[in-house]
C-alpha cells in the first residue's frame, strides 16, 4: 500500500468539500448584480424637465410650450431653437437630452447602453418624450 | 497500524474545509452588507423633494416651480420631518438645515421664479402701449389732469369713467398673451405710469439630504 503513494482518502474528500465551498461562495461573490441607481434619478431629472416644459407658457401661440411645438411642422421648425435652448437651461450642466416630438426632434443623439430617464407627456397634437443621460 | 498513519492527514483535511468554510461566510457575508442600500432615508428624501415640487406645496407656485419669495427656513420647516436630520439646497445653497445629515441625497430639476417690478412711461402717442413681457397684472396710474375714459386691455375694458379716470389701480391680465393696453381719452406722455410684474426664472437644482 505504502509504496504506492497513494494521497490519503481524507485529503481527497477534504478537497472535494472545498471546491463546493468555493463554488458555494463565487456565487456569493459574483452573482449579486450592482443595484441600478442612476436609471431612476434620470428618469427623475427627465421628469421635472417634462414638468417645467409642461407648465410654461408659449412663445407665440397654443397653450404651452410644448403643445405649441406639436402643433405643426412649421411651428416646430420655428421653435425648435427655442425649445432647445430652454431644454439646455433647465437640465444641470452634467446632463445631455433629447427631446423627441411628431414633427421631428431636438438635442443630441442618443447613445447605446448608457443609463437613461425618460419622460412622456402628452399634448393635443401627440406626445412629446424627453430622454436624459449622464455626459 | 492503518488508521493511526491516516490521524495527521484527517487533522489537515478538517483545518483546510474550515479554513475555506470560513473565508465563504467572510465573502457571503460582505456580499450582503454592500448589497444591503439605506433604503428607508431614501425613500424619505425622495418623498420629501417631491412634497416640496408638489403643486400644493408652501413653496412653489406651480408645480416644479419655486417661489422665490417663499424660499425661506421659516417656510420650509412645516414642510419637511420633524424627526430625522434633514438638509436642503437649492442651486447648491443650503435654505434650511437641522442636524448633521450625511444620508441619501435626493436631487429634483427646478425653476425658482422671482416676480420683477418693472415701471413704465408709455408715450401714448397712438394711445396704446405693449407690455413687452406677460404678467399677471399691473398697476395704472393716471394723472388727475389726463382725460382718459377708458382703459382696455386687448380689446377688453379693464377701466370705465365717464367722468375720466384718475388714481391708481391694479388690473388683472391674462397669463396666457402679450398685453396690449389701450388708452381711450385724451392723454399725453407723462400723464400714465404702467407698473407691470413680469416673472423672471432661473434653474435650480432641488437637493434633499435625509438620515445620520
Amino acid at each position: 500500500m505504502r509504496d504506492r503513494g497513494q494521497l490519503s482518502l481524507s485529503i481527497v474528500e477534504a478537497a472535494v468539500g472545498v471546491v463546493f465551498i468555493l463554488a458555494v461562495t463565487a456565487g456569493f461573490a459574483l452573482g449579486v448584480p450592482a443595484a441600478d441607481t442612476e436609471t431612476p434619478q434620470l428618469s427623475a431629472y427627465a421628469e421635472d424637465a417634462a414638468t417645467v416644459l409642461a407648465g410654461e407658457p408659449p412663445r407665440h401661440a397654443g397653450e404651452t410650450r410644448l403643445s405649441e411645438v406639436t402643433r405643426s411642422a412649421d411651428a416646430f421648425d420655428r421653435e425648435r431653437d427655442a425649445l432647445e435652448r430652454r431644454v439646455d437651461r433647465i437640465l444641470a450642466d452634467n446632463l445631455m437630452y433629447r427631446v423627441g416630438t411628431p414633427h421631428g426632434a431636438v438635442g443630441h443623439e442618443r447613445p447605446a447602453g448608457a443609463p437613461t430617464g425618460r419622460a412622456t407627456v402628452p399634448t393635443p397634437n401627440g406626445e412629446v418624450t424627453i430622454w436624459v443621460w449622464y455626459v | 497500524m492503518r488508521g493511526q498513519a491516516n490521524l495527521p492527514a484527517v487533522a489537515v483535511a478538517l483545518l483546510v474545509v474550515t479554513t475555506a468554510a470560513g473565508l465563504a461566510v467572510v465573502v457571503a457575508d460582505g456580499a450582503f452588507a454592500s448589497a444591503e442600500r439605506d433604503a428607508g432615508p431614501r425613500a424619505t428624501a425622495a418623498a420629501v423633494a417631491d412634497r416640496l415640487l408638489a403643486s400644493d406645496s408652501p413653496l412653489t407656485d406651480r408645480r416644479n416651480v419655486l417661489n422665490a419669495s417663499r424660499l425661506t427656513a421659516a417656510g420650509l420647516e412645516a414642510a419637511v420631518p420633524s424627526d430625522v436630520p434633514v438638509r436642503v439646497a437649492v442651486g447648491g445653497e443650503t435654505v434650511y438645515e437641522r442636524g448633521d445629515p450625511t444620508g441619501p441625497t435626493a436631487r429634483r430639476l427646478a425653476v425658482v421664479a422671482e416676480r420683477q417690478t418693472v415701471g413704465l412711461e408709455p408715450p401714448l402717442e397712438f394711445e396704446t402701449v405693449t407690455l413687452p413681457r406677460r404678467s399677471p397684472r399691473a398697476t395704472i396710474e393716471v394723472d388727475p389732469s389726463a382725460g382718459i375714459e377708458t382703459v382696455r386691455a386687448n380689446d377688453r375694458v379693464v377701466l370705465h369713467d365717464p367722468a375720466g379716470v384718475v388714481g391708481e389701480y391694479d388690473v388683472r391680465l391674462s397669463r396666457y398673451e402679450t398685453t396690449r393696453l389701450r388708452f381711450e381719452g385724451r392723454a399725453e406722455e407723462g400723464d400714465v405710469t404702467v407698473t407691470y410684474y413680469p416673472r423672471r426664472t432661473k434653474k435650480a437644482e432641488l437637493e434633499v439630504t435625509v438620515g445620520a
